[in-house]
């Protein structure tokens, strides 16, 4: 590779068109990429998330997860997160794939997937719209809802089996 | 921690060891081709074989079982070779030593090592270091890893959002390919799981010094793998594109490879079948990767024209060859059906599903309206303007123009001719007539972000290309100018 030859000219020419075409953009990206590296270094996989997903329901969902992995009462095949319906083409904060993605190991499913009552059924706002009016994390028996005296819900008919309990999960 | 760490390493370093010893013994690549081609080789044969074995309902923890026993038996033999003596280890060194401190140092060439080492740095930094948390890596690809990792099969995945008409078919909408890869990680108890691809990115590196010995042309290989922001966005997604492009660049560096030994030395028949086999190898491993876009049928059709014209002056039967060629192609046709009725079966039969899976560009209806196009005139402004200013891969396209207006010559290889003109084609069609045409046709503007990861395979030609054109124009003008003269 000689410096007066054409290898270098033409080597300079690709040279000046990166300049050009790439480097901007390329630049951009670094920089950005470097940050969230720099952020993320040493962190655990939820506390990444955060980072990378700063919308606060991330973190509540995380919580969420957390509090039902952490709980004694249930087992976690016991328990079923209702998904959301999906309103985008594209993932958001709440769509069932993050939320899945996020609560895993704790199985979220939708509509009759599971074969008999649940013995904890987990629901957000976005799961159940506008059935949902606590203002609060709040549990509900399973007696306290056949006689419909649960105050998060306006409506249960259409969980999927009776005789569970209602964990209402507020998302900021 | 540590301990993941350490049979993370010894899985890493052990599918080096298997990929090694098939590209010898089936591929009979020569020393440093079987050592550079190595993981690439070992992941695909060990990531379609355990999808294989999945798809059949083989409880993962026992694929993973036996791959970790096949890879630690490669590394065991191999440490018997007299290619790890420690004379030949030390030989090895020397070689590496050599091919990276042989070049000749101009101004530019070390310009370009300024630039190119932070962006290497930073790429691999981020594979190591991050866990894939960017959505459709954290959502789709990397939780299919968890879930295969802890025992679901595929009929699982259909079973979750039964009746769910607008989410069921997000599971199946990519190949398991780069899910099943980082299961085995994940079983490892590595959580990082974007770590897989580093090997086969520096795989690339070693293999491009091996092509272009000029450091100059090698420099501007790198620079385009690594500094422009298409590839690096795709290196730090941890998506389905990026196995997928690493896929491509592989088969586009091996065309490119086999081609410049052919032009050193005839290729004896028997070595261009093994080539051909492991052309078609690699294009199962696009399949294996990622689907959507039509792209692979192009390079299988221009393979098997090619290199069956080619070995039919060696009296080859016809027949026989495309044969082999078909019958490559009939594994991933039979796992796509199995896939597919799996999955139909799991949704029901929802007619939404197909549409809502990325192999939307296979229901061949959806073509039907192609005539509608010609109506539309702003259609074509439309699409051209996207092309122009929206798609990565046109400023690649760019610099190819340019580098062919400079050399004053068209470059009339078969490689230039058609593979351009295909994948253009292809791509500006598969986006023209995948999406109901009335309905998208005011909306290209939205097609950018999708158009970016449907044009990777032109990315990656164009990456290949480049570098060539680097390497051969300085030697087309000279002799342009001697005959001138």
């Amino acid at each position: 590779m000689t410096i007066k030859g054409k290898p270098f000219t033409v080597i300079l020419v690709v040279l000046l068109y990166w300049l050009l075409s790439f480097a901007p953009s390329w630049l951009d990206h670094s920089f950005i990429k470097t940050l969230e590296l720099l952020r993320t270094i040493g962190q655990s996989k939820d506390e990444s998330l955060v980072v990378m997903h700063p919308a606060r329901k991330i973190q509540s969902l995380i919580d969420m997860k957390n509090y039902l992995i952490n709980q004694n009462d249930y087992s976690l095949s016991d328990i079923a997160i209702f998904a959301p319906e999906r309103s985008s083409s594209s993932p958001l904060t709440t769509d069932p794939s993050i939320l899945r993605a996020i609560s895993y190991p704790v199985p979220v499913v939708r509509d009759n997937m599971k074969p008999g009552p649940f013995s904890l059924v987990v629901i957000t706002q976005e799961s159940v719209g506008q059935n949902f009016k606590s203002l609060q994390a709040k549990f509900c028996k399973s007696s306290e809802i056949s006689v419909m005296n649960c105050s998060c819900l306006e409506n249960i008919s259409w969980l999927p089996a009776n005789n569970q309990e209602v964990l209402c999960w507020l998302l900021p | 921690m540590l301990v993941a760490a350490l049979v993370t390493f010894i899985w890493l370093l052990g599918i080096v060891g298997f990929g090694f010893l098939i590209n010898q013994k089936m591929f009979r690549f020569n020393l440093p081709r079987s050592f550079v081609l190595a993981y690439p080789t070992g992941l695909l044969v060990i990531g379609i074989s355990a999808w294989s074995l999945w798809l059949a309902n083989v409880p993962f923890h026992l694929i993973y079982s036996g791959f970790y026993i096949v890879v630690l038996a490669s590394l065991f033999w191999l440490s018997k070779q007299n290619h790890f003596s420690i004379r030949t280890r030390l030989m090895w060194f020397e070689q590496l030593k050599k091919l990276v401190t042989k070049a000749e140092m101009g101004y530019l060439e070390i310009i370009m090592l300024l630039i190119i080492f932070p962006a290497i740095g930073l790429i691999v930094l981020w594979l190591l270091l991050t866990y894939p948390v960017v959505w459709d890596s954290l959502a789709l690809y990397d939780f299919r890893a968890k879930a295969i990792a802890d025992g679901w099969q595929l009929a699982d995945f259909g079973q979750q959002f039964l009746g769910h008409a607008r989410f069921a078919g997000y599971d199946f909408s990519h190949p398991f390919g780069a899910s099943i890869w980082q299961a085995f990680l994940h079983k490892s108890g590595w959580e990082r799981s974007g770590i897989v691809y580093i090997a086969w990115l520096i795989s690339l590196v070693l293999y491009a010094r091996i092509i272009w010995s000029k450091t100059g042309v090698w420099l501007i290989f790198l620079m385009m793998l690594f500094a422009t922001k298409p590839l690096q966005v795709v290196w730090t997604q941890v998506y389905t594109s990026l196995p997928n492009t690493l896929v491509w660049l592989t088969l586009f560096l091996f065309i490119i490879d086999t081609q410049k030994q052919g032009l050193i030395k005839p290729l004896r028949p028997a070595s261009s079948i093994i080539n051909l086999t492991y052309k078609l190898f690699l294009i199962v491993g696009i399949i294996f990767t990622r689907v959507s876009e039509p792209f692979w049928l192009i390079m299988f059709l221009w393979v098997l024209f090619f290199d069956i014209y080619y070995l039919s002056a060696y009296k080859f039967s016809k027949y026989k060859l495309l044969a082999v060629a078909f019958f490559s192609l009939a594994i991933p046709l039979i796992w796509f059906n199995q896939w597919q009725s799996i999955q139909l079966e799991a949704v029901i039969i929802n007619p939404s599903t197909t549409s809502t899976t990325s192999l939307s560009s296979y229901d061949w209806s959806k073509y039907a309206g192609i005539s509608t196009i010609f109506n539309h005139s702003e259609w074509w402004l439309q699409a051209m303007t996207v092309w122009l200013v929206k798609n990565p891969a046109s400023s690649y396209l760019g610099l190819i123009t340019l580098l062919l207006f400079y050399s004053r010559r068209c470059v009339t290889s078969s490689l230039v001719k058609w593979l351009f003109l295909g994948l253009l084609m292809m791509g500006t069609l598969y986006f023209a007539l995948v999406f109901e045409i009335s309905r998208e046709i005011a909306d290209w503007a939205n097609k950018g972000r999708l158009l970016e990861r449907a044009s990777l395979p032109i990315v990656a030609w164009s990456v290949v290309m480049i570098t060539e054109l680097v390497a051969v124009v300085p030697e087309l003008t000279s002799r342009h100018k001697k005959l001138e003269e």
